[in-house]
């Protein structure tokens, strides 16, 4: 819909250019004075064009994407699962080793920092957990660039590690994201803190 | 209005003009204040504000109810500036605070308040004023219609034509509720509501139009009660909000609250001012006109009417603009937090804007200028009227809706404010939509029951950026029955959220294994029921039911005119795309229409055009099909299409929507 390729790597400034340019076209704004069902295919049409670009300018979404095209299931907050054998049922892929560990440390760690007031603390958590979702979201980038193209639903079996790989690199970024959100909140609580006082 | 169905316009090529009855193309725009309300609207080309016979622009948004049940409704200056120091109780000022608010909410719970609210029944949705004299309870909807009903006049009577529509400007962090209502009152006033508008973003387009702006612009809009915060990009004539943010309840009205408390304090008087309403709004306005004059002023006396005798306050309490500034800063200061956030959504620095528009009365303090500086580092601009610009704005978005003039490439991408979510087991909000996503938009998740046969889901709606149901704002309940009794877990429950482009929510449940469904346009618990909008509707006419009658009858023979056609352009335009069977279908259901629309009830008019709407729903959907291509043709783009297309999850959504569309359409 957007005129790109099945890629990670993208041009994305030309493919927001194709989404304005789209937007322009199947806008509700276009079809104010239109019978209902004009607007209702405009609106329908205008959800899936924003449903795209949202998916697309976004690596993490865009990853994602990707992967649950060649039959990777992300959608569960906790796991992935890969599509089965024959008979059709789901396996799952197993949480990446230590991820939970570490991420419960953090959080650990986060939690501590706030009961005591340690602001410096939380920022340098937040600083470490930036910097490896940094390097997280490259490994992803780097590991697409390596496979020869994206697979579509049957993938073959020498791009699974690979794909499985970047499974575990999303699982891993969902709780780091989780993780800074956490901390803008927290910042956003004492900037309201710091104003009423 | 368009002379085919789906009119599409390809990119650089001029719209259509519409072919239409003589004198309905006019649109207006209106900016429904806290304080000040106006009404604008395209001529020659050009937005300019419409003022009343004494030449004024701004109608203050203030609006009594004399004694008596019939009594007189005056609104404006002479309400504001005399009315309602003498009649606090049924003199109604800032309503818009008010606005899809309940009993329950802040607003309405404030000690210096002038008003008497009407004692809710339990677990009333709604805040009422007691007014005239105690003979009637009016809800703040009603009394926003009155405001626009005065502007629709005045347009109607400066443009010496009657109204297409209008379009309405809301804050970009209104709720749903709060839109909701917004829409009710433009309906009761007898307004056609062609868009609900974000006011930052109405600003942006005057700007943008006027200027010729490029780039990525704030609009700090700060106006007597509400306050927001927009990233804007701007681009050949497409306005994509980036990010929106803002505070609801905060604005030029809390600074007045802020001084008149400190008067209060000096005189040695209580916080609520003893009780006494006259008192009350007699210090409200004393510490409004204080702060207006300390713009230009260093320092004022403020004289307060009826308490000069006070001890203390002989010749009035001097005030100095530092003094006044100290009051007023803490409460400015509420306004970084939601610029922050703005910018961080918008993934932007301060740095990288290429300037920060002002809108709002509130934004020509001089304090309010010098903070946007620190925030932002840069000086602000205010080229257009800040009190203007929002209704300006509007009045271009009205022009563009109706197809008229020049501004035909210009398309606003808005977004939602706030997260749209589901309440799950344990208070827990799951969201669907996620905040500052570009609208329309929808989303559709599966949900399962927790209890062995289970035969309904409870469904609730909420909006907010927190985890906790308890901490967000209730939109809606409503429930899903008819599933057979099964095992937990079994049951899979769809359900689907859609957001139009006024950013108003629908939401539609369907049970998978049963198809049993149910569909809501979500009427947010603080809000009306469509009766009750319909009841007022009829109230206002003030009429005979007869009258009513006929009105509706007239409104569906015009719709019924439109229809057809449109209807008959689209066939003429596409035989090719017309299938022998729906030709005979839509012919049925064109001569069907054209039979009801000869007799006298409305509804079988209404019935006949809902009628033909379904006949021609898949010639439509291959004209619109065919539109998108053409629109797309040289771009390689027919292959991605299709696979949009065949990728199970947009396809899903689009069946789902289309579903929904339907349920939607019939309840109608």
């Amino acid at each position: 819909m957007l005129n790109v390729p099945k890629a990670f790597a993208l041009d994305l400034a030309q493919a927001e250019a194709h989404f304005r340019e789209l937007s322009r076209i199947v806008h509700p704004d276009r079809f104010a004075t239109s019978d209902p069902r004009a607007k209702r295919f405009s609106t329908q049409r205008t959800v899936q064009l924003n449903e795209a670009w949202r998916t697309l300018k976004d690596p993490v979404r865009r990853a994602e994407y990707l992967l649950s095209q060649a039959g990777f299931d992300i959608g569960a907050e906790t796991g992935a699962s890969r599509p089965g054998n024959s008979a059709g049922a789901r396996e799952k892929i197993a949480l990446p080793a230590g991820l939970l560990a570490r991420v419960l440390e953090l959080r650990e760690d986060l939690a501590d920092a706030r009961s005591d007031g340690d602001q410096a603390r939380v920022q340098s958590l937040a600083g470490q957990v930036r910097q490896r979702l940094g390097e997280t979201m490259e490994h992803v980038a780097a590991t697409f660039a390596e496979m020869p193209k994206v697979p579509s639903c049957q993938p073959e079996p020498t791009s699974q590690p690979a794909l499985e790989s970047i499974a575990h690199d999303l699982i891993e970024l969902r709780y780091l994201r989780r993780f800074l959100d956490e901390v803008d909140a927290h910042d956003e609580a004492q900037a309201a803190g710091s104003t009423h006082a | 209005m368009p002379e085919a169905l789906f009119q599409i316009s390809e990119p650089g090529e001029s719209r259509v003009k519409a072919a239409c009855a003589p004198g309905t193309t006019r649109a207006i725009g209106i900016d429904l204040g806290t304080t000040n309300s106006l009404v604008a609207s395209v001529k020659d080309g050009r937005p300019v504000v419409l003022p009343d016979d004494d030449g004024d622009a701004m109608l203050p948004s203030v609006v009594h109810y004399a004694a008596g049940q019939r009594g007189q409704v005056v609104v404006g200056k002479a309400a504001r500036d005399v009315l309602a120091a003498r009649f606090p109780r049924d003199t109604i000022a800032s309503v818009k605070r008010f606005m899809g608010r309940g009993p329950a909410d802040a607003e309405a719970r404030r000690k210096l308040t002038p008003y008497d609210f009407a004692p809710s029944a339990e677990g009333e949705p709604v805040v009422r004023f007691q007014v005239a004299d105690r003979a009637r309870a009016v809800t703040p909807v009603e009394v926003s219609a009155e405001i626009l009903r005065v502007l629709k006049e005045r347009a109607e009577r400066q443009l010496g034509e009657p109204l297409f529509g209008a379009v309405i400007t809301v804050p970009a962090y209104f709720d749903d509720g709060q839109r909701q209502a917004t829409r009710d009152a433009g309906r009761i006033a007898g307004l056609e509501v062609l868009r609900l508008l974000n006011e930052p973003t109405a600003a942006a387009l005057a700007y943008g139009l006027d200027k010729q702006a490029e780039g990525t612009f704030a609009v700090f809009d700060l106006g007597g009660g509400t306050f927001d915060i927009s990233i804007l990009k701007l681009e050949a004539g497409v306005f994509e909000v980036k990010a929106t943010g803002g505070d609801s309840s905060l604005g030029g009205d809390d600074f007045d609250r802020a001084i008149a408390l400190h008067l209060l304090a000096r005189l040695g008087l209580p916080e609520d001012a003893g009780g006494d309403r006259g008192l009350a709004r007699t210090i409200l306005d004393a510490a409004r006109a204080a702060k207006e004059s300390l713009s230009a002023a260093d320092t004022v006396m403020v004289s307060v009417a009826g308490i000069d005798n006070v001890a203390g306050a002989r010749g009035g309490l001097e005030l100095s603009r530092d003094q006044m500034e100290a009051l007023v800063r803490p409460v400015l200061e509420r306004c970084a937090g939601p610029v922050r956030r703005a910018l961080r959504d918008a993934g932007l620095a301060a740095a990288e804007l290429s300037g920060v528009i002002l809108v709002g009365g509130a934004t020509r303090m001089p304090l309010v200028r010098s903070y946007v500086r620190e925030l932002f580092g840069r000086e602000p601009l205010s080229d257009i009227d800040p009190d203007q610009v929002v209704a300006l704005g509007a009045a271009v978005q009205a022009d563009v809706l109706t197809g008229g003039t020049d501004h035909g490439e210009v398309v606003l991408l808005d977004v939602v404010p706030l997260s749209l979510g589901l309440e799950l087991m344990g208070g827990v909000v799951e969201k669907l939509v996620h905040r500052n996503s570009t609208i329309p938009c929808g989303a559709t998740q599966t949900f399962t029951t927790y209890a062995d046969n289970q035969t309904g889901f409870d469904l609730h709606v909420v909006q907010g950026e927190r985890e906790l149901v308890a901490d967000c704002r209730s939109l809606a309940r409503f429930k899903l029955t008819g599933i057979p009794p099964m095992p937990a877990g079994l049951a899979r429950l769809e359900v689907t959220f859609l957001v139009d482009a006024d950013g108003i929510l629908r939401v539609t449940a369907r049970e998978e294994t049963t198809g049993v469904e149910a569909s809501v346009n979500v009427k947010p618990s603080y809000g009306l029921s469509d009766e009750e909008v319909e009841r007022m509707l009829l109230d206002s006419f003030a009429h005979a039911e007869d009258d009513v009658r006929s009105r509706q009858l007239t409104e569906q023979r015009v719709e019924a005119d439109r229809i057809l056609m449109a209807a008959r352009a689209a066939m003429a335009d596409s035989p090719a795309l017309l299938t022998a069977e729906d030709q005979a279908a839509i012919d049925g259901a064109i001569s069907r229409l054209e039979q009801a629309k000869a007799g006298v009830d409305h509804a079988a008019i209404r019935a006949a055009i809902a009628a033909l709407d379904l006949a021609s729903k898949d010639f439509a959907a291959r004209r619109m099909n065919r539109a998108l291509d053409e629109g797309l043709r040289g771009r390689t783009v027919g292959a991605i299409e299709a696979e949009v297309e065949k990728s199970t999850s947009s396809d899903d959504l689009q069946t789902r929507l289309e579903r929904g569309g339907h349920a939607g359409h019939s309840h109608r």
